[in-house]
């Protein structure tokens, strides 16, 4: 085919093929560190105990935006993660005071997590409502559920064990938060980039009618996302629980917002098809970074705000890829 | 008024980077022609209208616009010289009105103030519309016009600017059958009036019928540029290829498989959106053509016997069992290639290799996980036996040409090595070259002995490749063909029409 000897339209760059875009993240990650390493380096920013407290406050973040990496791969978005993670958070609690086991609790907070995990799945792939829409209600439904159960009154939880394994306890001199962020990233990096469901969800987001000319289930797909969501924000409403020893009606506020960020800025596409988690917690620990380094430096709430909300957009600006 | 060219390029070199796509081109336009451009991809056609559009600015080479040197810089330059350009991808906004889409950004004002005269604009689209003979109410909304009509608002459109050269790129590719008619009415319109125009387009048939003269491009330069009467189409194939290289669009008898057991029966399968009741049987490795207008139910029927829609009665057996639904079908060995490969076939931001995978990330799953360096011999596999032009599975599916793109829907499922293939407008916007390659891939498989179940409105194209040619025709198989029995395109084209072939029947001029 003579014809065909001009086969790319667009001709390859002399320079090699690295396209920093997809690295922003880490980048920006690196120049975070430095900067306050010189800056705020001899106020603490760099003793183990603040490195350590920079993951165990990103833990919830993490796991919940190891979650939201799968749904918005998938296409769709879920914004109901924060008042889940304070409805399992309470339910576990509650299921304690009653005097039943601790497992039993879990099982229970994580069951409620995938109820409304359901529901979102069932209102966005059964009646074919879009799911910004669906959790955007079900955000506020459940937060007003959380406040109707305990008439907006804290749960403590008394059950040490629990209180170690999910928040507040070490092992081996690392806090089990952290262990929990790492695991959970580990399991979701490996499920979306080698198995089987993780390229069903790029396919699904990528191009939702190819995939299922090529036999793939889309709606099954995404309903298992939103059961993902579900029970990632479960887990991190447990530890948050355990990490106060106390359950909140308020638990998880903005919590939607942060891991949506930390996922856009790991070089999640916003629009499905590109997805990776260890770019998600990276931006989960970019983000904890920023906020901790501020505190440090001593700024006020209100700037903290404001410089965090300034770097998240710069940071997604300079990812973004020419044309 | 000295010369009949309103329009003369000559001399016109682009480079991309370091790599000459147009290697000086001359290309003239009359006044009222019809001046067809063909060629493969990356033959240079569109890189060159994009300079004719100002959308690109040429390295070298000169632009008369009647006689006088014209600078086409950008696209505002070349809107001023009276070029307009027809997407091929509508650039009109469908929540607004027709109206409101031709004047968009040139509304016309209540004299003195900012506010937009809705009534001018109405009455001027009014006259407008009328001139090109179409009844068009200005003020109902894009999105409600069919695709037809779409295309007359563009062409509006461009009037409304002055325009006098017309650039229409593959403007039938989506039209139906009437559709198309009224388009060429509308062509012949405009020539009347004196509007020239540049008319890219893959079909031949069209071309040589509809065009007074035909350039054809290859690799950058311009290889023929001859008046359309008289021409074949074997000629303009050959121009474009090269000669000899248009050998696998002539069709072959390969020697008829009808006695064999079938491996498709479909008994009576009627459809609920449709008034359909058809029968037919496809053996193994046989390539029956599915004919008919667009919109006879073609597709709907394709997707049935895929498993994708549910029949309201009948039965689809494949290899003597009913087919169940999707999963069932492609897990038995059925293949479909559907009709939009962007829109549904390739995720087009995925690689070459993620895009083959998707329906195969069964056979290399273990213990949970796709073995992706198991899948990468049988992926180059199947872009070396399908010859797709990419420099490594890890292209992007979007950054190859329409041809090389369909290759990749192919052989998602030519690694399956499945037992029935449908193919639905297998070769639509894919230049000639690929389109023979599809096409001897195609019998390959078939002698193989894998059955194909073709459709396509391009009746050059079912007479290149069919076996044997059912005509779908107000909802039944009208007719059945032995493709060795058909002597022309004219009798299928009559055949689908409704008309019954007789020996006597007549040929159109």
């Amino acid at each position: 085919m003579q014809s065909k000897a001009i086969t790319s339209e667009r001709t390859a760059p002399f320079l090699p093929d690295f396209q920093w875009q997809n690295y922003v993240v880490y980048i920006f990650f690196a120049v975070v560190l430095v900067f306050f390493a010189f800056t705020i380096g001899d106020k603490g920013f760099l003793t183990v105990t603040n490195l350590f407290n920079i993951a165990r406050t990103t833990a919830m973040i993490t796991v919940i935006g190891v979650a939201m990496t799968f749904v918005i791969s998938a296409g769709e978005l879920d914004l109901s993660v924060g008042s889940t993670a304070a409805l399992a958070a309470l339910t576990c609690a509650l299921v304690m005071q009653a005097g039943y086991a601790w497992p039993l609790a879990m099982v229970a907070a994580i069951v409620s997590g995938l109820a409304v995990g359901a529901l979102n799945g069932f209102f966005v792939t059964g009646i074919g409502i879009p799911s910004f829409l669906v959790t955007l209600g079900m955000m506020q439904f459940i937060r007003g559920l959380d406040m109707r159960i305990t008439y907006t009154n804290p749960v403590a939880i008394s059950n040490q064990t629990f209180n170690g394994l999910f928040g507040s306890g070490y092992v081996f001199g690392v806090p089990s938060l952290l262990i929990w962020s790492v695991v959970i990233a580990l399991i979701g990096h490996v499920v979306l980039k080698y198995t089987g469901f993780g390229r069903e969800i790029l396919a699904t987001g990528g191009n939702r009618l190819a995939a299922e000319y090529s036999g793939v289930k889309t709606r099954r797909i995404k309903f298992a996302a939103f059961l993902l969501t579900g029970a990632a924000a479960a887990l991190a409403g447990m530890l948050y629980s355990g990490m106060m020893q106390t359950a909140r009606f308020n638990f998880g506020e903005r919590a939607e917002l942060m891991s949506i960020a930390a996922v856009i800025l790991g070089g999640t596409s916003l629009f499905g098809g590109k997805g990776t988690i260890l770019g998600t917690f990276a931006g989960s620990l970019l983000i904890g970074t920023i906020n901790n380094g501020l505190i440090i430096m001593g700024l006020d709430v209100s700037e903290q705000l404001m410089i965090a909300g300034g770097i998240i957009i710069l940071a997604v600006a300079f990812g973004k890829k020419p044309g | 008024m000295t010369t009949p060219e309103l329009l003369k390029m000559s001399e016109i070199r682009k480079s991309f980077g370091n790599i000459p796509v147009l290697k000086g081109v001359a290309f003239t336009l009359r006044r009222g022609e019809v001046h067809a451009l063909m060629g493969g991809n990356g033959a240079g056609k569109s890189t060159l209208m994009k300079i004719l559009t100002g959308v690109y600015s040429k390295d070298a080479g000169t632009i008369l616009i009647d006689d006088q040197p014209v600078d086409l810089h950008d696209t505002r330059a070349a809107e001023r010289a009276g070029i307009a350009m027809i997407f091929q991808e509508f650039s009109l906004v469908p929540t607004l009105t027709v109206a409101q889409n031709i004047w968009l950004k040139r509304e016309p004002r209540l004299q003195g103030t900012p506010f937009i005269n809705n009534a001018e604009m109405v009455r001027r689209s009014h006259v407008l519309l009328r001139e090109l003979g179409v009844d068009i109410d200005p003020e109902t909304p894009v999105s409600s016009l069919s695709v037809g009509l779409m295309q007359i608002v563009e062409i509006a459109k461009a009037l409304s600017k002055k325009a006098r050269i017309l650039v229409m790129d593959e403007p039938t590719s989506s039209l139906s059958e009437s559709e198309t008619d009224a388009l060429f009415e509308l062509i012949r319109k405009l020539k009347a009036s004196g509007i020239s125009i540049v008319y890219i387009s893959h079909r031949m048939s069209e071309i040589l019928t509809n065009c007074d003269r035909v350039t054809v491009m290859r690799d950058g330069e311009m290889v023929m540029t001859e008046a359309c009467a008289g021409l074949t189409v074997v000629r303009i194939v050959e121009a474009m290829l090269g000669a000899g290289n248009a050998a696998s669009f002539d069709w072959h008898d390969r020697g008829t498989r009808a006695t064999s057991t079938p491996i498709l029966q479909v008994r009576n399968l009627k459809l609920p959106s449709r008034i359909i009741d058809v029968s037919f049987n496809v053996h193994p490795g046989e390539i029956v053509g599915l004919a008919g207008l667009m919109g006879s139910g073609r597709t709907e029927i394709a997707e049935t016997i895929f498993g994708r829609r549910t029949a309201s009665s009948g039965e689809v057996i494949f290899d003597g069992q009913p087919v169940t639904g999707q999963a069932d079908a492609i897990h038995r060995g059925i293949a479909m290639v559907p009709e939009d490969r962007r829109k549904m076939g390739l995720v087009l931001d995925h690689s070459i290799r993620d895009n083959i995978l998707l329906p195969n990330l069964d056979r290399f799953i273990r213990h949970f996980l796709v073995r992706d360096a198991d899948a990468l011999l049988p992926v180059n596999r199947t872009i070396r036996d399908l010859s797709i032009k990419t420099d490594g599975p890890d292209k992007l599916a979007r950054l190859l040409s329409g041809g090389n793109q369909q290759k990749i829907v192919l052989g998602k499922w030519l690694s399956r090595t499945p037992r029935l293939l449908i193919l639905d407008e297998p070769t639509i916007g894919v230049d000639i070259g690929a389109k023979s390659e599809i096409v001897e891939i195609v019998r390959t498989m078939a002698d193989a002995g894998m059955a194909v179940l073709v459709i396509s409105s391009e009746l050059e194209e079912l007479m290149a490749i069919s076996d044997r040619i059912l005509v779908l025709h107000a909802g039944k198989i009208a007719q059945e063909m032995n493709r060795r029995d058909v002597t022309s395109e004219e009798e299928l084209h009559h055949a689908i029409q409704g008309h019954h072939i007789g020996a006597d029947s007549p040929v159109p001029a």
